[in-house]
């Protein structure tokens, strides 16, 4: 176990800057995430902490020890690599025993046969039998350990991936898209095997995915890039409720966030698809164009005379216990996503026409660079008061 | 029963549609060595009117016969000498070009030549080359004789030897070999020709296994704690490259059983029959001397070599090779 930090990492592939000076402090026993849409340098960044790429500059800290000029297995890390990388020559056994073996055996103690001949092999071999029995009992594999990869499921090659790599105690595991070759139902599954092995383990986890939502489940706190850059890093509460870029807010949260095009007047009035807002700047910006994001879930049913906006539903997808409306608003383009519960859906059919108001505390205001401007809400609005929906 | 009858129909018409392809397999594949198999137990001679049916007699001299027994002694020298070393040569020149950041494509390029050229004519270029008193290599051995420091090495003098007991010593003071007309050296000759011509096309199939070797696998070894590229080439390189080997071990012993033409343009199986392999002998029996029936049993004997081999290592070593 231990804290790992990122010193001003950058990483440049001929002309491409992949990273652009990551900075970055990850607590020991921590589980973060590093998502991103793909081309975003987190896999990039993964390998770096690992040692398989070099970085162009800055610095890996591993329990306060710079280890830019340490190889990888000196480093004491273990890695889930997408494709699993397990041997598959080897059962399921050796493959968990292979980290031991290599870091336990001498050279002559590894050799088929004569390594009998070698005083100490058998109490080694005892104590690593030891060791890949007890990974294999935390993952369920006792039974396959005779198996060779290929006789394996994608959840099975998934688990003894996980085995290999905390077969040795390491001090933290890196985990690269782990779940990406698995199918949705095992997908589920295994998030939350992953979970429950980091609460046993208390080890440090730096997980890498494209997938928000096993950012949002899993982490303690979510690093999000972009474009070889650390846009925001917080707990999966935080970047949901209060993202600090409009790219952010775009990534994290499904269905995605409406965003509509807005406003300020001189004196922080925000005004929406030129409507009037109870909203209000808390540093002026005006005459800028602006976006304004509200969350599916938040934008609600609302009487015609108080609502906002109104628009006619061109799609429903009814998820049981919740149902996503698609609506088209009136005057314009404006797509627009909302989230309700069953209940208060229910009546509503496509080409129906509906009036959505949402609580102004909730939107997310966003400028021309797409950087986030704090709000306020107006104490009394121009057009009427705040938070109208229940 | 008109389900039966529509069932048969539709099986005469399957059998006359494949009935083309079978005929042609069973004409041009299977006739020629069912050909050979019946000729095989006959005095058949290419002109004669008839033949006499003479049994086993024929596989009875392979087996007896002194020719024959040289000629088999010849074929598993060349077999067992050609296959491991140009295997391991072609493994180990794989290898070093795809540890290359630059420049793969020229060494690739060096050593598949051989490949390319024609046998036939390169071997006019290595009779020159071989030649015992104008050729180039009898000449550059015996220059070095003269030079001091090249004799005192090559005689091991240096290490403190008698140089008239090594093989330089005595090349230089009675002469050094003719390479292809001392039956001692001339298997050897023909041999080293025989791996100078096949490696190159064996690094070429082990470069293309070698592609197919994930980079993960190479990264998870090293986060696995493998250090030494000896052990990295154990636990993945090797074992990932078992299938390319079995396909090069077997189309280089096929290929090593079918030497042919070296020994005809260098060796003519002399000297004594030390070069006398299976292609030559099925060769002079069967076309020079006319003896069709003894050219088609070694025919016959030489096709089983093959088949069995082939056989075991399908059953031997292709199951343990491919583990998906």
């Amino acid at each position: 176990m231990a804290n790992l930090k990122l010193q001003a990492i950058t990483k440049r592939f001929g002309a491409t800057q992949a990273l652009k000076g990551i900075e970055l402090d990850i607590r020991d026993g921590e589980f973060l995430t590093l998502v991103g849409p793909s081309g975003c340098g987190k896999s990039t960044l993964l390998r770096i902490i690992a040692g398989l790429e070099e970085q162009s500059g800055g610095d890996v800290l591993i329990a306060d020890k710079r280890v830019s000029k340490v190889r990888p297995s000196e480093r004491d890390l273990a890695m889930v690599f997408q494709s699993y990388a397990l041997y598959p020559h080897l059962s399921v056994f050796d493959n968990i025993a292979v980290p031991l073996r290599m870091r336990w055996l001498s050279t002559w103690q590894r050799l088929p046969l004569a390594h009998w001949l070698v005083p100490g092999t058998r109490a080694q071999e005892r104590n690593i039998t030891g060791r890949v029995a007890e990974a294999s009992e935390i993952l369920g594999l006792q039974e396959l350990l005779n198996r060779k990869p290929a006789q394996l499921s994608g959840g099975q090659r998934q688990r003894v991936a996980v085995g290999r790599a905390i077969v040795r105690h390491p001090k933290v595991f890196l985990f690269d898209e782990p779940l990406s070759n698995l199918d949705a139902k095992l997908r589920v599954h295994m998030r939350t095997e992953i979970t429950q092995l980091h609460r046993r383990l208390r080890s440090t986890f730096i997980y890498v995915t494209h997938d928000q939502t096993e950012a949002m489940t899993m982490s303690d706190r979510i690093a999000v890039m972009m474009e070889g850059e650390l846009v925001q890093v917080g707990t999966p509460s935080e970047v949901y409720q209060n993202p600090r870029d409009v790219r952010v807010a775009e990534f994290i949260g499904s269905p995605k966030i409406n965003l509509f095009p807005g406003s300020v007047t001189s004196n922080g009035n925000v005004y929406l698809l030129g409507k009037e807002t109870a909203l209000c700047l808390e540093a002026p910006l005006a005459g800028e164009t602006i976006q304004i994001g509200i969350r599916p879930e938040h934008l609600c049913l609302a009487d015609p005379e108080r609502a906002i906006f109104s628009g006619v539903v061109q799609l429903i997808e009814n998820l049981g216990a919740e149902v996503f409306l698609h609506l088209h608003l009136d005057g314009g383009d404006q797509s627009v996503i909302v989230r309700l519960p069953h209940d208060l859906a229910a009546g509503i059919a496509v080409k129906h026409r509906v009036h959505l108001d949402f609580p102004r505390e909730r939107a997310l205001v966003f400028d021309l660079q797409g950087r986030r401007v704090d709000t306020e809400v107006a104490e009394v609005g121009p057009v009427r008061e705040a938070a109208p929906c229940g | 029963m008109g389900k039966n009858v529509v069932d048969r129909r539709h099986q005469g018409i399957a059998l006359l549609l494949s009935a083309p392809a079978i005929i042609l397999m069973l004409v041009i594949l299977i006739a020629p060595i069912a050909v050979a198999t019946v000729l095989s137990f006959t005095d058949y001679s290419l002109g004669n009117a008839g033949f006499e049916w003479v049994g086993g007699e024929n596989y009875t001299r392979i087996f007896t016969h002194s020719t024959y027994e040289k000629m088999l002694v010849a074929s598993l020298t060349y077999v067992l000498v050609v296959v491991p070393v140009s295997v391991l040569l072609g493994l180990g020149a794989a290898l070093l070009i795809n540890s290359l950041r630059h420049g793969g494509s020229i060494y690739k390029t060096i050593y598949f030549l051989p490949v390319m050229a024609t046998l036939l004519a390169m071997a006019i270029a290595w009779e020159f080359a071989l030649h015992p008193t104008i050729g180039l290599i009898n000449d550059t051995l015996s220059d070095g004789c003269d030079s001091g420091w090249v004799y005192r090495l090559a005689t091991g003098a240096w290490y403190g030897n008698d140089p008239s007991s090594s093989w330089y010593g005595q090349g230089c003071s009675q002469g050094f070999p003719l390479w292809l007309g001392d039956r001692d050296y001339a298997i050897r000759t023909i041999c080293f020709i025989g791996i100078w011509q096949a490696f190159g096309f064996n690094m070429v199939l082990y470069l293309a296994g070698l592609t197919s070797v994930p980079r993960e696998l190479h990264a998870a070894a090293e986060m696995d704690g493998v250090r030494s590229s000896w052990t990295r080439f154990w636990l993945i390189t090797w074992p990932m490259l078992g299938p390319t080997t079995v396909f090069v071990v077997t189309i280089t012993l096929i290929r090593s059983f079918q030497v042919f033409d070296t020994v005809e343009a260098l060796t003519h199986g002399g000297p004594v029959k030390s070069t006398f392999v299976m292609m030559y002998a099925i060769y002079e029996k069967a076309i020079q001397h006319n003896l069709v029936g003894m050219g088609a049993a070694i025919t016959v004997a030489f096709l089983v070599f093959v088949m069995l081999l082939t056989l075991a290592q399908r059953w031997l070593v292709e199951r343990r090779v491919h583990y998906a």
